[in-house]
């Protein structure tokens, strides 16, 4: 293990020493891809065809435009996340009121599936929706459950 | 409920009843999803941006001081200058 003490020239600033651990190093970046998060492919959504397609040809066809390899996409919370809100597929702890056709991200995903089977889908939650919380800390995050 | 490729998302796990509903909400929406949409999910995660309140202190004196702009009066092009 390597151990670089990086000395800060700002007053006030404490001295931070940064690990690297040599033997943890092996998993480099393995891909490229998008992340549509906070309503931001919202747009896209609305686009008409035939350039919708056109777009997500670009962005997912396999050896033509981006040609992303994975797409991460937020699982939508029902709140405001710096520039826009996703819906989420479960407003209640009741599971029979789950809808998984509010929203996009689906339709995004599966979007990207057809064009490339093999891209890789993940999915991130920001916001939660209330009945998460039972402790009344808020959301998890804040709450630093998570 | 399909398999998880890889497990990324609690780093810090406890028992508590917001951190099952936490782990239930995101297990149940890669089920869901898969269900309703016939896609699998390879990895999930959690929001990893965080500010770090400790650090804002030092970073709250930096001021950069720059120099006055220079006047713009001389720099207006000659032919802008009204004419006697």
């Amino acid at each position: 293990m390597r151990c670089f003490v990086l000395l800060s020239l700002l007053a006030g600033a404490a001295a931070a020493a940064y690990c690297v651990d040599g033997a943890r190093l092996s998993q480099p970046l393995r891909s490229v891809g998008a992340q549509s998060t906070a309503g931001t492919a919202r747009l896209l959504y609305d686009y008409v065809e035939p350039q919708r397609s056109q777009v997500l040809d670009l962005l997912f066809k396999p050896n033509f435009g981006a040609a992303f390899q994975h797409l991460k996409v937020e699982m939508g919370g029902d709140a405001q996340i710096s520039c826009g809100a996703e819906p989420s597929a479960m407003r209640t702890a009741n599971r029979s009121e789950d809808n998984f056709a509010r929203g996009y991200e689906h339709w995004l995903m599966a979007e990207a599936k057809k064009r490339n089977p093999q891209i890789a889908l993940l999915g991130l939650v920001f916001a939660w929706p209330a009945w998460i919380d039972t402790s009344g800390k808020g959301s998890p995050y804040v709450g630093k459950h998570l | 409920m399909p398999a998880l490729t890889h497990y990324i998302c609690v780093p810090r796990y406890t028992s508590g009843a917001t951190e099952q509903n936490a782990a239930t909400y995101m297990a149940e929406w890669v089920g869901g999803v898969k269900k309703h949409h016939n896609l699998t999910i390879d990895n999930v995660g959690i929001f990893n941006e965080q500010v770090r309140f400790p650090l804002l202190p030092p970073l709250a004196v930096v001021v950069v001081l720059l120099p006055p702009p220079p006047p713009l009066l001389p720099l207006l092009p000659p032919l802008l200058v009204p004419r006697a």
